[in-house]
């Protein structure tokens, strides 16, 4: 007979299959009794995805103690996409740890940005936030290498971090839930942690980007001609509401 | 068998026909034989700045669809022998030629001439990828405006998608007294943005804009030096190594006689 949690196998670990008409507590049972009665047999395996119905972040992370529980790794409790690549080099980051509750702010970065234009655009987001604000707060994501200059035009999105080998020209744009390293210029737009996470931080050798948003947050670095263009990193990371930007030593 | 330059910008007004025009022309002087095409379909202008225009019979949308062969559509300039116009048709559109017919005009062309150069209109829409369909290599033109060079940015990342490989770059309209009294980018900064090989830097010359009115080449004239800037282009383009030109400020008498009386002072 079948129960109302399937796991399906995939080169790169399983997805569960859970069924939308059954309760969550219930569910939660089944997941429990079902890992100790198969005991050693799921073992050390990879958990990639959850389909079939849509958990709130509370329920995903008590979905997840059970699961760990039980002696397996959960990489991501979002839908698993077939059509998806995912495939990509990635190699695993320190979970970040960030138990905070999700209750958006409307906070604005500076005073000069008081537009009414950027004002809707963070509220917005401060929407879809509080939709996908889940798994990289409890989760390990993935990291993506960009190789080469990001020129006017390109863009890159991502669900995880992105570390480009090379320059961002303006006109380019990243979009990252995750943190962003640029071993190189940073002169184009880019959003870290653009799923809702505010601990996502921005680092580059040359840090002057048109645009930059964390999370929610968004600022434009100061006009300042000169090109103070010292080989120091330097990082951009939230703190009490704005984003402030420092020597990365 | 030949080799295919196309030369392009993404943005309009850049000196992209003129820069073909006189590619071509300087290249037909040191003796290679040059086809130019004219790929801006409908808003036609290389055949006015080579002063061709009343000779024109058929154009680039007869030959890909037809109507007759390459050879009967090709305008050989009398000023220089080895030098021809394919011109574009001004009334269709980009939409009238496809990139696989591009692509095989050009090869077909590459086997008669040295270099098939092909002038790029301006934007990154169909006219622009005809353009680029048959070319092997791309020489990008900007001019010291960072609107100018933000498009280039965008024009090089799109060469790249479309493996036309290691474009190089053209610098038109360089004000040298400008970039000295810092109101003007210099050269140094639009590589530094672009990250391409600089093939030519092209000083901003009245002469080009009366040679271009009066369709002739600025190369024609030895003692220009915006027509010498893109004489060594040629030659850079053939293999030659030619060192980049000095610009130095020319002063007038009275600038002269002004700096003399400062010194006094």
């Amino acid at each position: 007979m079948k129960g109302p949690v399937e796991f399906k196998g995939k080169l790169n670990g399983l997805f569960m299959v859970v069924d939308e008409n059954v309760e969550f507590d219930k569910v939660l049972i089944y997941l429990k009794q079902l890992l100790v009665k198969k005991g050693d047999f799921y073992k050390g395996t990879r958990i990639i995805g959850l389909n079939g119905v849509k958990y709130s972040y509370k329920q995903k992370s008590a979905v997840e103690d059970v699961i760990v529980e039980a002696g397996l790794y959960v990489e991501s409790l979002e839908p698993y996409d077939d059509q998806k690549k995912r495939q990509k080099p990635s190699i695993v980051v320190n979970e970040i740890a960030a138990e905070k509750e999700d209750t958006p702010k409307v906070e604005m970065p500076e005073a000069e940005e008081k537009d009414p234009d950027i004002q809707v655009e963070s509220s917005d987001q401060n929407q879809n936030a509080s939709d996908v604000n889940t798994h990289v707060h409890s989760m390990r994501c993935d990291t993506k290498f960009v190789y080469g200059t990001l020129r006017s035009g390109s863009s890159v999105e991502f669900p995880g971090n992105v570390i480009v080998i090379g320059d961002v020209n303006p006109g380019a744009e990243i979009i990252a839930e995750g943190n962003i390293v640029v071993m190189g210029k940073l002169l184009g737009f880019v959003h870290a942690g653009s799923a809702g996470n505010d601990e996502a931080v921005v680092i580059a050798n040359i840090l002057k980007p048109t645009q930059i948003r964390i999370s929610k947050f968004i600022s434009v670095p100061p006009n300042d001609d000169e090109a103070t263009y010292n080989m120091i990193p330097e990082k951009a990371y939230v703190s009490d509401g704005l984003i402030k930007i420092e020597k990365c030593h | 068998m030949g080799e295919a330059i196309v030369i392009t910008s993404g943005k309009g007004g850049v000196g992209k026909t003129t820069t073909t025009a006189n590619i071509g022309a300087a290249l037909a002087l040191e003796g290679k034989k040059v086809c130019v095409i004219d790929a801006d379909i409908g808003l036609r202008n290389l055949d006015i700045v080579l002063g061709l225009e009343n000779r024109i019979v058929y154009d680039i949308v007869d030959v890909v669809t037809g109507v007759c062969r390459a050879k009967q559509a090709l305008i050989k300039d009398k000023r220089f022998e080895n030098l021809c116009l394919l011109p574009a048709a001004q009334t269709k559109d980009k939409n009238a030629v496809n990139p696989v017919q591009m692509k095989e005009l050009i090869d077909d062309l590459k086997k008669t001439f040295d270099f098939v150069i092909v002038d790029c209109p301006a934007g990154i829409e169909q006219g622009f990828k005809n353009a680029i369909a048959g070319a092997d290599r791309a020489i990008v033109v900007t001019t010291p405006e960072v609107s100018a060079v933000r498009d280039a940015d965008r024009i090089i990342g799109l060469l790249e998608a479309a493996e036309v490989h290691d474009p190089r770059l053209i610098v038109n309209r360089l004000r040298v007294d400008m970039v000295k009294r810092g109101e003007m980018m210099n050269v140094e900064d639009i590589e530094d943005i672009l990250a391409i090989d600089l093939i030519g830097v092209v000083p901003d010359d009245e002469e080009v804009v009366m040679s271009t009115n009066r369709g002739e080449p600025a190369v024609c004239k030895d003692n220009s030096i915006s027509g010498t800037a893109f004489r060594n282009i040629a030659k850079r383009i053939i293999g030659d190594e030619v060192p980049f030109l000095q610009f130095d400020v020319q002063e007038n008498f009275f600038e002269k006689l002004k700096r003399a009386f400062s010194f006094g002072k």
